[in-house]
């Protein structure tokens, strides 16, 4: 009898596992202050999150760069910038580590408000790299804030 | 008996996942996020409001604020507190309020679930897109088990007192603006100026039907502290507003510590209505509510002695 009870309760399980985990969910969105220019801004300071072991602050750097801004990267922020990048990495583990969410914030450097911010979620089965997801989110930002 | 066990622990296993783990999201109300409390000013101008960064609650990533709800409660919440003279829509006001929506953080799994909540709030006038505010606004709430034991229920007062509190501080900065005011004086004129505006909010003041509806969805859960005509009776209880239509009244000190009745809001007679269950403290009955200071509230009895004094969070 125990035996059948198992059977019926893995069968269950294999079905809820496959109703909430099997899909593949994408989403990405940018909001920006249309009070905002985005193009006014020069010298940008990626602020390394302390928990973060996958140096994301550098490819968010180096995609930033590539669009023309001067960035500087790591734990002490330099003192003339005229913004102040933050980003929240969330992982999940599905046979390996993948980036589950990520967030680009463009913040004033005198008072942390948000000038921009960016999002791309994408579970298990539509997991990209670290590298395209900080590619999708700025992409999305600069493109919401037509530039 | 080996099987007896098996089954109750099976049983009891998936209950406790059912409850504590699923449930659908059910995605936080405008009703919920209200904030009722007057303005400590008012500003003779309209204001129209844009909300962005929002997300829309589904089973798949859970509750979220949406912009559309935000924009709703943030919208009553000014009409209540009268902030602002009007709300418009299409941007067509003197100014134009931007709550952009940068962070929802959310447990996962616990008793207590945590939201902690961060927006840019931007406050700029039409005219001549002056930025007159720009702020982070930072806000967290706790629901416990206490408030709600079914998981999706528990994490959608967690957002939405996050939200609330986040709507509450935002407006509170727009208040404390001198930028404003002093647009508002020089608009009135120097003779104006040297008297107080209308704005100003004066204690006692009497809620109106509508200012409470909105100020006990504001604040579901009171700790009220006696009842001033019943000295013998003072212990202070703990009165938790579900939106049902239902109360539950916590007094650990009481006869009886727990109990439930209704509340009813008669808008028309700017009352509240208690019906409490096999329990006489707090009285059964209706009542006038009103505000003493800025986080200090009087609900007197309506043909009875009975006050309940209570205060909420600025």
């Amino acid at each position: 009898m125990p035996l059948k009870k198992t059977a019926l309760l893995l069968a269950a399980l294999a079905a809820v596992a496959t109703t909430t985990t099997g899909c593949a969910i994408n989403r990405a969105t940018a909001t920006i202050d249309p009070s905002v220019n985005l193009g006014s801004l020069k010298a940008m300071h990626v602020a390394k999150q302390p928990k973060d072991d996958n140096d994301i602050d550098v490819l968010i750097a180096e995609k930033l760069r590539s669009r023309g801004y001067n960035v500087t990267t790591g734990g002490e922020e330099p003192s003339a910038v005229d913004a102040v990048v933050t980003y929240i990495d969330r992982w999940r583990w599905d046979i390996t580590m993948y980036m589950l969410e990520l967030t680009i914030t463009i913040r004033d450097p005198k008072n942390d408000y948000p000038l921009a911010s960016g999002k791309s979620y994408h579970t298990s089965l539509a997991r990209k790299s670290p590298a395209e997801m900080v590619d999708e989110v700025l992409g999305n930002i600069f493109k919401e804030a037509g530039r | 008996m080996r099987t007896t066990l098996y089954g109750r622990v099976t049983a009891f296993l998936i209950v406790t996942a059912l409850v504590g783990l699923t449930g659908c999201a059910s995605p936080p109300t405008r009703e919920a996020m209200l904030v009722g409390a007057p303005a400590t000013k008012n500003y003779p101008y309209s204001v129209s409001v844009q909300t962005r960064g929002g997300t829309e609650t589904s089973a798949m990533t859970g509750a979220n604020v949406s912009n559309e709800e935000l924009k709703a409660a943030v919208e009553s919440s000014i009409v209540a507190s009268k902030l602002f003279k009007s709300v418009v829509q299409d941007r067509n006001g003197d100014y134009e309020l931007t709550i952009i929506i940068t962070q929802l953080t959310k447990p996962v799994f616990g008793a207590s679930f945590t939201v902690e909540m961060e927006a840019g709030w931007a406050l700029t006038k039409v005219s001549d897109k002056t930025v007159v505010l720009r702020k982070v606004i930072k806000s967290a709430h706790t629901a416990t088990l206490d408030d709600a034991i079914v998981g999706a229920t528990r994490m959608r007062l967690a957002i939405e007192g996050a939200a609330r509190k986040n709507i509450a501080q935002g407006l509170q900065a727009i208040a404390e603006l001198g930028a404003l005011e002093a647009d508002s004086r020089a608009e009135r004129g120097p003779t104006a100026a040297a008297v107080p505006g209308p704005a100003a909010v004066t204690y006692p003041r009497t809620l109106s039907g509508q200012d409470i509806a909105a100020h006990f969805a504001s604040y579901p859960s009171i700790e009220a502290r006696r009842g001033e005509a019943k000295p013998t009776r003072q212990a202070p209880f703990t009165l938790r507003i579900r939106g049902d239509g239902t109360v539950e009244r916590s007094c650990p000190r009481c006869f009886t510590p727990s109990a439930s009745g209704s509340m009813v809001v008669k808008r028309d007679d700017a009352q509240v209505c208690f019906d409490w269950r096999r329990v006489p403290y707090p009285a059964s009955g209706c009542f006038k509510l009103v505000q003493t200071s800025a986080t200090d509230f009087e609900m007197r009895g309506v043909g009875f002695e009975t006050v309940i004094n209570y205060s909420v969070a600025p």
